[in-house]
């Protein structure tokens, strides 16, 4: 991980903006889908209870 | 008797440029209402804090008060991570619960963010102004107060301002951009809403879990998800309805005062004089459109691309609706549904995406906060 830092670090600017585009985009995406399936647990577990009071 | 005259002498053109400007915008707030409980306050604090001798700046060697309010609520984020308190206060996360997958919609549309840094960069500006300016792309004030004021002091008015005119833009900037985007067909798709209720638990459990996350994910990320679902949680438990209530209504209104008064003294004169911020000025309200352009586009493209494998299909003005300007979008894309199709709702799941943006952009904000030393 260091060694891909120190080489984007080196690069250009666009290179840069590069890499945080995409770094980025996947961070939400990722971030996104743990609260999707914090969402879907407690769905699943509501579900549950309401069938078995 | 020249210090008799001294409020006369000390000014010049570009000082009565500057107050023409925040009439402008006083205007814009007064007749248009384009979001006046913002441009109010800043237009006015850009006449104060340009007044000859610019005393509520700086008085015999001391700071004044606009200095004082900068200094605290700006330079030590307390304003925008405030607001962030009495946002979290009025955010219903329950329709969101009931269209999970509307989550990724939130994502989708943070593409704004990070086409806009691109092309800022292209344009000549530095990384860290880039991703400052890139923010207005989260529709989201606050955010880009809070990115901006870390990574482009110089010109956090410009990006404010410009980041709030075209939230209150959005029924004009995203219309068009569907329309290109989406068939009649795909924007007469009618949508199933979902009934069941959330349940009680999740409504408490989710602030603390999203918050927990965050934080391990990005921790620089922890002041405005904190913050945020700090608020959502005094909305939830239910047992300080006062609270939650003075977060939303006090507690927003008099930082949004503030809040204002303090980006407009962030203007000066001085800076008018000056081509080159002038110039970065024009780039940044020429960005503002493409990173709402590029917002709305991501959205849809994604809800088309999800589309493609689904069943049950999406009505792909939804995925436009990923943005953090609430309700504002999730108004806008109903009524072109209803335009589109008498009798089409689908405003449940247009405020699920809403509501998804706000969380999105947050998450956004963090990250850039935290890739953008990583390589600068």
């Amino acid at each position: 991980m260091d060694a891909f830092i120190e080489t984007v670090r080196a690069s250009s600017d666009i290179y840069k903006a590069l890499t945080i585009t995409l770094m980025g985009m996947t961070g939400v995406f990722a971030t996104l889908l743990s609260f999707f399936i914090v969402i879907k647990v407690f769905e699943a577990f509501s579900r549950k209870r309401d069938k078995n009071p | 008797m020249d210090q008799v005259f001294i409020g006369f002498t000390s000014v010049g053109p570009v000082h009565f440029a500057l107050y023409l400007i925040a009439g402008i915008l006083i205007f814009l707030a007064i007749k248009k209402e384009y979001e006046p409980v913002l441009l109010l306050p800043i237009g006015f604090g850009m006449i104060i804090a340009n007044l000859p001798l610019a005393v509520s700046i700086m008085h015999d060697g001391q700071p004044g008060f606009l200095t004082s309010l900068y200094n605290f609520g700006i330079a030590g984020d307390l304003f925008p991570l405030l607001i962030f308190v009495g946002i979290g206060a009025m955010i219903d996360f329950s329709p969101l619960f009931k269209n999970p997958v509307m989550i990724f919609f939130g994502a989708a549309a943070q593409l704004g963010i990070f086409a806009t840094m691109l092309i800022a960069v292209l344009l000549g500006f530095d990384l860290k102004t880039a991703s400052a300016i890139g923010i207005i792309g989260a529709a989201d004030g606050p955010t880009a107060i809070y990115v901006g004021s870390k990574f482009a002091k110089d010109l956090m008015g410009p990006i404010t301002v410009v980041a709030y005119s075209y939230m209150s833009l959005v029924p004009v900037i995203q219309p068009p951009v569907i329309k290109l985007l989406t068939t009649k067909k795909e924007r007469r798709i009618k949508m199933k809403v979902h009934e069941e209720r959330a349940p009680k638990l999740l409504l408490i459990c989710f602030p603390i879990i999203v918050t927990f996350i965050s934080g391990f994910v990005a921790p620089i990320s922890v002041p405005l998800v904190g913050t945020l679902m700090f608020g959502n949680l005094l909305r939830e438990a239910g047992v300080v309805d006062k609270l939650s209530k003075a977060a939303q209504n006090e507690l927003t209104n008099l930082i949004t005062l503030l809040l204002g008064l303090t980006i407009g003294s962030t203007m000066r004169a001085s800076q008018l004089s000056d081509p080159a911020f002038l110039l970065a000025t024009v780039k940044i309200l020429l960005l503002g459109i493409v990173a709402f352009v590029f917002d709305t586009a991501g959205g849809v493209l994604f809800a088309k691309f999800l589309n493609l494998f689904r069943k049950e299909k999406i009505n792909p003005m939804i995925g436009a609706c990923g943005i953090s300007a609430f309700p504002m979008s999730a108004r806008v894309i109903q009524k072109m549904a209803a335009e589109e199709e008498r009798g089409n709702i689908i405003l449940m799941q247009a405020v699920s995406a809403n509501v998804s943006g706000q969380l999105g952009s947050i998450v956004a904000g963090g990250l850039v906060l935290a890739l953008i030393p990583l390589f600068v």
